[in-house]
């Protein structure tokens, strides 16, 4: 927003739709909060945004494509990173950020989230975390902890939850690291890791969602769960990624867990077909079709 | 605007329907491909692999069908043209991204080599159950084109004329084969890259501060920008406005999806494609498309040996559905006999269109073969009795 | 982009207190229109500039105000933590901070 008095300007300002604010999201909500991060990393690292493209699955998070100044993608649940692929793929001068929840990215999504680390697709991807299905009224999500109380387990849930950073180290990603919405400036400059970085990143926000998880669950607001947030964080950069699945109200492990190397997809792709095909091999295919 | 010779095959050829389908699409000008192996449609993007990166593009085999019909999508608005190949239980997973793309408007192709159904039915026999789902299979109301091909060499132009009017009408095209089509080998002529004709993208030319991704210059098509041009745009599967902006009101539901359902059928005089003989003083004419239009001929041709007069029509366009045709038609001939390798859809449309102005006479099949030229010539003879 | 509209930022903060002792590094702005009182800035302002105010703003929300200007150093922790894009901080340059110490507040809270 421009500050007529002065002519300051919010950093964030120039990266919304301000034509479309104020955003639907609840007050307390931790997405916007998010944002002024993915902003901070944007600036921090010069990104041309012209080059920059975002995608966003269904779901409370999935709306940030909505609101950003960017091409932005709203696809379909679950599938924002198969269409990122196609999308990276197609023009491998992009930068591709996929911006969803954690029901969209690890439930319906599931699968997409795993093959795409295992192939090690250059994608920045931001997992906002709420820990259950907000925009549908409130459901169990595979990152749920136990034993809260949802709309589709109003006597508690009994399911074991997902631990996102373990299950996408598995799967092969290379980057990997979660925060939560009071950690601001640490979520910033990961985001900003994660553009230095080629390969699949994977960086999950904890993010309270006070009109559903943390009301259920008599947690408060989203001030009170953003308390809770700074008490119950520790910082465990480089902890195995095994250790850090949460529980219903414990500590909470953050940090920079994975940091590693090794080839992505396309360079892999074309390492392959170099071998193979030799001088055959069109590397650098001009794969946008003809404009008229 | 002619085909660029990169991905032209130009020779004569002895070939499937598979992979001369993959060989319209090169020659089309795709560059990229999603897909996921299914029987019978597979070799399409099996050739596709091992052609294009000596033509210059990508093929990534995707994990499921969910993942092959939005990626592909992924690379249309990343600047490729670009197709996804599949058979009936894979089409019926993509149909959430066949309304993705039509509500999104993404122009691409989506083919499916049709096999016995339901389910997992008969992998590697033929039927045409799809046609119906074709049309409806996505939820919501939206329109697609259809094209059937009954010939190698057909897959081959039919599939360039599927990629064209994705373009021109920025549509998802169903490109409706069959088992028997797309494993048959015929001899499949290519011609010279400038004698193809193939359509561009409808890319816009305003500037960043006046372009509107949905907005139409009253001819009901939008223009396109592709990501990283700096046109900053929105794309969502919401209903939205002009603007591409989410905008959940009635008023903008009705304005977007009747654009959406006008903008092809309002151009369906020329989009609806057929192959006519002796209409005009026929008293009963048969209708078929795809591998049962090859069986009908010879039908057709008994029939007319024993001095019965049957005009043919075959339905190269299956969606849009040629609604004008059938009328006219009805208005003069006694019958219209529909054969088709299922329990009856497309005879569904002719009976409609007809409006009880013609019999219809459905000779349906439950797939996994082709019909008995006898079987669609006793409909004949029943038809021109009634 | 016009100026005065409903979003427009309607509060900044000034350079010295009432009480005009201690001049601040910094300054807040806050678009009220946005606010929806989650109490984010006010509790993680590190110098405990805001606090929710009585007023309301068109949607029924009590947005923050500033109580302590002089404490603010421009930090935008309040920027970065509100979820709705509503306040953010800046940090005053020398020119503004000298004009103030010389008695002449730059501008007063709204």
């Amino acid at each position: 927003m421009l500050n007529v008095l002065d002519e300051t300007v919010n950093p964030v300002e120039p990266f919304l739709r301000t034509d479309r604010m104020p955003h639907i999201w609840c007050p307390g909500c931790g997405i916007g909060t998010t944002v002024n991060s993915f902003a901070r990393a944007l600036i921090e690292s010069k990104i041309d945004l012209e080059s920059l493209a975002l995608v966003s699955g269904i779901g409370c998070t999935g709306r940030v494509a909505g609101y950003v100044k960017l091409d932005s993608f709203h696809t379909t649940h679950g599938r924002a990173i198969p269409f990122a692929t196609g999308l990276k793929l197609a023009n491998p001068k992009l930068n591709v950020v996929v911006y969803s929840g954690d029901g969209d990215l690890s439930a319906i999504g599931g699968n997409h989230l795993i093959h795409a680390a295992r192939r090690n697709i250059d994608l920045k991807v931001i997992c906002v975390n709420n820990l259950i299905y907000a925009m549908t009224g409130g459901q169990t999500a595979p990152t749920t902890p136990g034993h809260a109380t949802t709309s589709t387990n109003p006597y508690g849930t009994f399911e074991p939850s997902f631990n996102l950073p373990h299950l996408v180290e598995a799967a092969g990603a290379v980057y990997v690291a979660r925060w939560t919405t009071f950690h601001v400036r640490q979520l910033a400059r990961s985001i900003s890791e994660a553009f230095a970085k080629k390969g699949f990143s994977f960086i999950e926000v904890i993010s309270p969602c006070p009109t559903l998880y943390q009301r259920r669950n008599k947690m408060g607001d989203g001030l009170d769960t953003m308390k809770y947030y700074k008490e119950k964080s520790k910082i465990k950069n480089g902890a195995p990624t095994s250790d850090v699945g949460l529980t219903l109200n414990g500590e909470i492990a953050v940090g920079k867990f994975v940091d590693r190397d090794r080839p992505d997809y396309q360079s892999m792709m074309r390492w392959q077909y170099q071998e193979a095909l030799g001088e055959r091999y069109i590397e650098e295919p001009e794969m946008e079709c003809v404009c008229g | 605007m002619k085909a660029d010779p990169h991905g032209v095959l130009t020779g004569t050829h002895f070939i499937d329907g598979d992979h001369a389908c993959c060989e319209g699409a090169l020659a089309a000008g795709a560059r990229f491909a999603a897909g996921y192996p299914i029987t019978p449609s597979t070799e399409v993007v099996e050739r596709f692999a091992s052609r294009v990166p000596t033509v210059g593009g990508t093929f990534i085999q995707m994990e499921d069908e969910l993942a092959a019909s939005i990626a592909l999508q992924g690379g249309v608005w990343g600047g490729a043209k670009a197709f996804t190949v599949t058979s009936g239980p894979g089409f019926s997973l993509m149909m959430e991204h066949i309304g993705y793309a039509a509500m999104t408007e993404t122009p691409c192709v989506f083919v499916d080599v049709q096999r016995g159904g339901p389910s997992t039915g008969l992998p590697t026999l033929p039927a045409q159950a799809d046609m119906m789902q074709a049309r409806w299979g996505s939820h919501g109301d939206y329109e697609i084109i259809a094209l059937c091909p009954n010939s190698p060499q057909e897959c081959f132009d039919l599939t360039i004329k599927a990629f064209n009017l994705a373009e021109e009408f920025r549509v998802p095209v169903m490109f409706m084969m069959d088992e028997v089509v797309g494993h048959m080998t015929e001899k499949v002529v290519i011609p010279p890259a400038d004698q193809i004709e193939v359509v561009p993208r409808k890319h816009t030319k305003k500037s960043i501060e006046d372009y509107l991704p949905y907005g139409t210059n009253g001819d009901l098509v939008p223009e396109m920008a592709h990501a990283g041009e700096g046109y900053k745009f929105h794309v969502t599967g919401l209903t939205h406005d002009e603007r591409g902006y989410p905008n959940m009101t009635p008023a903008v539901q009705d304005k977007l999806v009747k654009r959406l359902q006008n903008k092809v059928r309002k151009a369906a005089d020329r989009v609806c494609m057929f192959e006519e003989d002796r209409l005009e003083d026929a008293d009963v004419v048969v209708i078929s498309y795809g591998i049962t239009s090859r069986v009908a001929q010879r039908a057709i041709d008994l029939a007319r040996e024993r001095g019965l007069k049957i005009g043919k029509l075959r339905l190269i366009t299956a969606w849009p559905f040629p609604d004008k045709k059938i009328v006219d038609l009805a208005s003069h001939v006694k019958a219209f006999v529909v054969p088709e390798l299922n329990l009856g859809q497309m005879v569904r449309e002719v009976e409609r269109a007809a409006n009880g102005e013609a019999k219809t006479f459905a000779v349906p099949h439950a797939g996994g073969g082709v019909h008995n030229p006898d079987e669609i010539l006793k409909a004949i003879v029943e038809a021109s009795r009634c | 982009m016009s100026i005065i509209t409903s979003c427009v930022v309607e509060s900044r903060s000034g350079l010295r207190s009432k009480l005009g002792d201690q001049v601040a590094k910094g300054r807040v702005s806050i678009v009220v229109e946005r606010c929806k009182a989650c109490g984010f800035c006010v509790e993680f302002c590190p110098t405990h500039v805001l606090a929710l105010s009585s007023a309301f703003n068109s949607k029924g929300y009590h947005p923050p105000h500033v109580v302590h200007p002089e404490k603010c150093s421009g930090c935008d922790l309040c920027g970065m933590y509100c979820p709705d894009f509503a306040i953010y901080g800046t940090k005053s340059d020398a020119k503004a901070i000298d004009a103030a110490k010389g008695g002449k507040a730059a501008g007063g809270e709204k």
